[in-house]
């Protein structure tokens, strides 16, 4: 996941806004929880202005019914002058514009005995003037037993307070308005309630002032100011404390015909409310404010939640959406700008570069972005030089395989390199780990019976240790054709190596030199490794010798030579230290001790099967792990002087016979030659003879030469006359399954000598029959 | 060669050899055996030959025992071969003469 450069960036992008996002909610959590409390309390604060107001009204109508009241005691304690009482009354009460009309009234007889109603009335008309009205004293209106003189009446004898309010009533008399008065009491001397004052207020007035405030909806969080008005809010104006509505503005109900009823007509009305912190009404969440007056009256507002807190919700959604949009556009571009600018141009050099590998010629274009456009230039000079090294590359490791091929054919490297001395077996091989190694061997003969074979490991690798090796081996070899003592060739050869010695490289080498006759070898170690030998019929055991100063380190360094003497049958193992540390996959060495357990373990002593064992056996050791030194190793077997051919020449004459078949089976018995074999050659060696005998020398008699051979596996019986020339293989064989009677006497000889011979030929050449009977052993 | 021969009983004949049956050899032991039947005076039909001290024997010496066989055969004798080593019974063997001769 996120591999990519692309999909990283894009990643960290949504991680930025995710917390981006997170952060700005937790911001508008806490702003909305500190705003929300801000915007009631502007609210708040509004209405309670609205309710100033009405207090206000309500204050200045209470005020104004208390003067009228005080107006009416004068009337009644003094002279009780209508006229005056009327005149004081319309000029006070032209101060009274808010109020639709306002009289004194008094109780049955207090004023005249003789009337039982007396009231002074006045209002405002239509031009506002005041006008003053006597005609609610009329029998016809009986304010007596109206309803509100009877409420506030009642209300100021019962309950003793100044002002008291009537009930909402039509005023059914004249304007027909529907209104609410306020009334205080008129006493006299002694204290008793002769009558009350009253001034009206006009329902609509109280309802226009209510419907009239608008709430200015917060369209930004910074500022109330400006905006639209709140919807859908409604108020309702009631004495709670007397229980009857006054106004009510609820969109929801039948709102004329409410007015003077009980408060639980409200269907929303709680006593509660002032605690509430919304109600629900027709599914919408309404949040009320609940202002009181003193007289019992309240007026409760009620917002729409929704409403009220518009702006605030807005700019909350305006501002998730924002960000919402964001966090798709951002990675967006981000995603849009990456490929063109950066996917694009990598993609390009990937391209490129997959080219460059397979060789391809290429032309780099990118311009933009700056970064990728440098980068591609450079990309296309490293071509430029990739394709330069390549080609000097390739030059180096075709001159390296020159190199390799030179090496390789400057060893001895055909195997057996003296097949005609079977005195001693040898083999070599080297494996080099680079193209060329600092490993070498190489055997020789000085003499005619010294054959000298070294191993060496050049120090350093590659090139300058393989010249070196080259010149080495030259030089080695040159020196080793003087007729010197071994002594003297190892100081020649160190001092020489010294001299032609510019780079401070040394050799490590281990010399052998065998009389290959009788078996006497000097062995020189210069620094290397201890070599192995195996006695006849014994274990391979480490020579320990005193190791000698490598070569090509000192000059005039003196040497210590091991004198031993071989017998037939032992081997020497040497090896450079390529084989002893090869690691494995843990890095452990192959070691001293694993050779020679490997060595011990072989089941053969022939040199080149010995090579083949310990090789596979470090292979499977190594397990192909890269090799890291050359691998190289000779081994020298002497098999001792054992003359391998018995020959026997004598004039071929009866009488010689006995002289032929003693020669015959001495050499048997020498050669340790099993009877039934030594039988079959005492039988061929006596018919071949009398053969020769009888037939060859017709007239003369001749020589016969006879030549015993051992080899491998076989013994060769070689016969030699110069008489006359004759096969015997022609001569047609017998049928032995002839009854005796029939058979003849003779002819059996060459038939028995073919039916015991594994191999028979005959020729001819320099006049001589040569006969040749192998036998298998 | 030392060679022995001794009558047994009336037509019998036992030969005892030492040493090899070949080209040097091979025609005296014939020889003396031959003679030895033809100058006798009675007829000699039963010869043995003890070949426990013979060491080799070539062509020649089976061609000496096959002469003595077709002699023998013919007179309605019988020839006998006692106590031959397994390394010369190769030889017998090659030539086919086991099929015939008599090995005791």
């Amino acid at each position: 996941m996120f591999k990519t450069l692309k999909s990283k960036i894009l990643a960290i992008a949504v991680t930025v806004l995710a917390i981006i996002t997170f952060v700005f909610m937790a911001y508008a959590y806490v702003f909305e929880s500190k705003t929300k409390p801000l915007v009631l309390d502007y609210y708040s604060r509004y209405i309670e202005v609205l309710k100033d107001n009405i207090n206000d009204d309500i204050h200045r109508i209470e005020n104004n019914s208390k003067g009228l009241a005080i107006i009416g005691n004068l009337f009644y304690r003094t002279d009780k002058s209508v006229e005056l009482t009327k005149i004081v009354m319309a000029k006070i009460f032209y101060n009274y514009s808010d109020s639709l009309g306002g009289g004194i009234w008094f109780e049955p007889y207090v004023i005249d005995k003789s009337q039982k109603r007396f009231c002074i009335y006045a209002y405002h008309n239509k031009d506002g003037e005041v006008v003053i009205d006597e005609s609610f004293s009329s029998e016809e209106y009986n304010y007596l037993n109206q309803s509100w003189y009877k409420e506030i009446i009642s209300q100021i004898r019962e309950k003793k307070v100044d002002v008291a309010w009537s009930k909402p009533y039509y005023e059914n008399q004249g304007s027909n308005t529907l209104m609410i008065t306020a009334g205080s009491g008129i006493f006299d001397d002694k204290g008793n309630l002769i009558g009350i004052s009253t001034v009206d207020w006009e329902i609509s007035s109280i309802e226009e002032e209510i419907k009239n405030m608008k709430f200015v909806r917060k369209n930004s969080l910074s500022s109330f100011a400006s905006g639209k008005f709140i919807k859908n809010n409604f108020a309702l104006f009631a004495n709670i404390r007397d229980d009857y509505i006054i106004v009510s503005t609820d969109p929801y109900l039948d709102n004329k015909s409410l007015v003077g009823k009980g408060i639980n007509n409200i269907p929303w009305y709680k006593s509660s409310l002032i605690d509430d912190l919304f109600i629900n009404y027709n599914g919408k969440d309404y949040i009320p404010f609940v202002k009181a007056f003193d007289n019992g009256m309240n007026l409760i507002i009620c917002i729409p939640r929704k409403e009220m807190f518009y702006s605030l919700a807005n700019t909350l959604k305006i501002m998730v959406i924002g960000l919402i949009l964001l966090s798709l556009i951002i990675p967006a571009l981000l995603y849009l700008s990456l490929n063109r600018y950066v996917m694009k141009p990598i993609n390009i050099l990937i391209n490129i570069a997959n080219k460059i590998r397979k060789g391809e010629d290429i032309e780099i274009k990118i311009e933009k972005p700056v970064e990728f456009a440098q980068l591609a230039s450079t990309y296309d000079k490293m071509t430029q030089d990739i394709k330069t090294i390549t080609n000097e590359r390739a030059k180096i490791v075709s001159e390296l395989s020159i190199a390799k091929s030179i090496q390789e054919s400057s060893l001895p490297n055909i195997f057996p390199p003296f097949p005609e001395h079977k005195e001693f077996d040898i083999f070599a091989s080297m494996e080099a780990a680079k193209e060329v190694g600092g490993d070498f061997y190489d055997f020789f003969f000085i003499d005619e019976t010294k054959f000298m074979f070294l191993i060496a490991d050049v120090s350093g690798k590659g090139i300058p240790a393989a010249l070196f090796m080259m010149t080495t081996k030259t030089l080695i070899n040159n020196l080793a054709q003087n007729d010197c003592t071994s002594q003297k060739l190892i100081e020649n050869i160190n001092n020489k190596i010294c001299k032609e010695n510019t780079q401070g490289l040394f050799i490590t080498m281990l010399i052998g030199i065998a009389d290959i006759t009788t078996g006497a070898i000097s062995i020189i170690n210069c620094g290397h490794n201890l070599p192995l030998i195996k006695r006849q019929n014994g274990n391979y055991e480490y020579l320990q010798l005193n190791s000698n100063i490598a070569l090509g380190v000192f000059e005039n360094a003196k040497f210590e030579i091991y004198e031993t003497k071989l017998n037939s049958g032992d081997i020497i193992y040497t090896y450079t230290d390529g084989i002893t540390e090869a690691t494995n996959i843990k890095e452990e060495m192959f070691g001293e001790q694993r050779l020679y357990e490997c060595l011990n373990n072989l089941d053969s002593n022939e040199v080149t099967e010995i090579a083949q064992q310990v090789k596979s056996s470090i292979k499977q050791y190594t397990n192909n792990t890269t090799q890291s030194d050359d691998i190289t190793m000779l081994i020298f077997k002497y098999n001792g002087t054992q003359n391998n051919t018995k020959s026997f020449k004598q004039i071929v004459v009866q009488e010689n016979y006995n002289h032929f078949y003693t020669w015959v089976n001495n050499t048997c018995k020498e050669w340790n030659i099993d009877e039934n074999l030594a039988n079959k050659l005492d039988m061929c060696a006596e018919e071949i003879f009398a053969n020769v005998a009888f037939y060859a020398y017709p007239e003369k008699t001749g020589s016969i030469e006879a030549y015993l051979t051992k080899s491998d596996g076989k013994i060769i019986f070689e016969f030699k006359d110069e008489g006359v020339a004759y096969n015997p293989l022609k001569k047609p064989d017998p049928d032995i399954t002839l009854p005796p009677e029939e058979r003849p006497i003779g002819g059996l000889g060459i038939y028995m000598v073919k039916e015991m011979t594994d191999d028979i030929t005959y020729k001819r050449e320099n006049e001589k029959n040569i006969l040749t009977l192998t036998f298998k052993i | 060669m030392d060679i022995t021969l001794k009558r047994i009983g009336i037509d019998g004949l036992y030969v005892k050899a030492t040493g090899r049956l070949d080209l040097d050899n091979a025609v005296e032991y014939g020889a003396k055996i031959k003679n030895f039947i033809e100058d006798n005076e009675e007829i000699i039909t039963d010869v043995t030959l003890d070949f426990s001290e013979i060491t080799f024997i070539s062509s020649f010496g089976l061609k000496v025992i096959l002469e003595l066989y077709k002699q023998l055969k013919a007179q309605e004798g019988v020839l006998k071969l006692k106590d031959v080593s397994d390394q010369l019974m190769n030889s017998f063997k090659m030539v086919g003469f086991d099929k015939f001769l008599l090995f005791v």
